[in-house]
């Protein structure tokens, strides 16, 4: 039998279908940077983000007999977990907001999993103020923008594997991608110019 | 240029998407203008968080986690499809809803029923008095009917003078 490392994404697919937990394993090992940090791009809480991909994993355990291989297993990804990251949103709305301004960023585990060690407090402290303000700016979006302008400027992606993954034309989306920076341009100049000191 | 003119393209700047034309006019006007070169500096700052936006590394339960999740739904879902094929599972508890309601109909229809021949007798209220009368003219209870009409007292005076 075929080790699932050698195994292609869509025999990986096939071998979720057939409930293989090995096969399942190794697309977790394949995809959970990507699920995780998209998903915390679009909610702005690492907790949270970690069970949106729980989340993500497990719905494609319960659906990969669905998948049909129309888009590859990249964009089906994706897919589920901007749809999960929404919707965990809609879900917890408060929570969720009150949290993306309000992270504790003493927390030394929190910042052991992330890149930030490099950096020295009073940097870190900038660096943290700077993440809250941006989380805030684009908690400040409309869902279809937020989703395009992270998937584009966070996950570097192309536009026309943006439309795919939202269902949309790529003219669509560079839309949605413009207004999203007009509208995070002024969201981020009020805000200096309100605590301009 | 002026100010509100220059700062709605910020961020176009900062991407490197004006014209060679805007980007030296606003460029002039920045050298110029000391509120907008600050409030610029600021939005360059903070607009470079999302270019280099913080990774962050997946949590070594994350796999233990999923797999405990999954594990009880097969455990779940197999136990439901498994109760489904055997048709003696899902047979026990009809066939005991079966009974009860048979039960219940038998026990409805015998506590309706006249248990005994006088309840049978009784069962309207012309033939109870029929039977009543039946029962009193066949136990001599119906003679007092002809009896002395008035007090104990004049009765009694009555019977005395019949002697």
């Amino acid at each position: 039998m075929e080790q699932p490392k050698n195994m292609t994404d869509e025999e990986l697919i096939k071998g979720i279908a057939a409930k293989d937990h090995t096969a399942l394993k190794e697309l977790v090992d394949r995809y959970q940077f990507m699920v995780l940090n998209l998903s915390n791009s679009i909610i702005g809480n690492r907790d949270d983000a970690e069970e949106v991909t729980q989340d993500v994993f497990f719905q494609v355990y319960k659906s990969a007999h669905q998948f049909r291989g129309d888009a590859n297993l990249s964009t089906w990804l994706h897919r589920i977990t901007v749809n999960k990251s929404l919707s965990f949103l809609r879900n917890n709305k408060k929570h969720a907001q009150t949290l993306s301004t309000d992270i504790e960023y003493e927390d030394g585990n929190k910042i052991e999993f992330g890149s930030s060690d490099e950096y020295k407090p009073d940097e870190l402290i900038l660096k943290n103020e700077q993440k809250k303000l941006l989380n805030r700016a684009l908690n400040s979006l409309p869902d279809n923008q937020r989703v395009a302008f992270v998937l584009h400027k966070t996950r570097d992606l192309q536009y026309k594997e943006i439309a795919k993954i939202m269902k949309r034309s790529v003219s669509s989306v560079e839309s949605l991608i413009h207004r999203a920076k007009l509208n995070l341009q002024k969201e981020l100049l009020d805000f200096f110019e309100k605590n301009n000191d | 240029m002026r100010c509100k003119d220059a700062k709605k393209r910020f961020i176009a700047l900062i991407e490197n998407k004006l014209s060679s034309n805007e980007k030296n006019r606003l460029e002039e006007h920045l050298k110029v203008c000391n509120e907008c070169s600050q409030l610029f500096e600021k939005v360059n700052s903070t607009w470079a968080g999302f270019n280099g936006s913080e990774q962050i590394k997946p949590s070594p339960y994350l796999w233990t986690r999923l797999e405990q999740r999954i594990i009880e739904y097969d455990e779940k879902r197999n136990s439901i499809f498994d109760w489904l094929r055997l048709p003696g599972r899902w047979l026990q508890p009809v066939a005991a809803a079966t009974l009860i309601v048979i039960g219940i109909v038998i026990g409805y229809y015998l506590g309706n029923f006249p248990t005994s021949e006088t309840e049978a007798l009784y069962a309207n209220a012309e033939e109870r008095e029929v039977v009543l009368q039946d029962f009193f003219e066949s136990n001599y209870l119906n003679t007092f009917s002809d009896g002395f009409e008035g007090s104990i007292g004049e009765a009694y005076l009555s019977m005395e003078s019949d002697f």
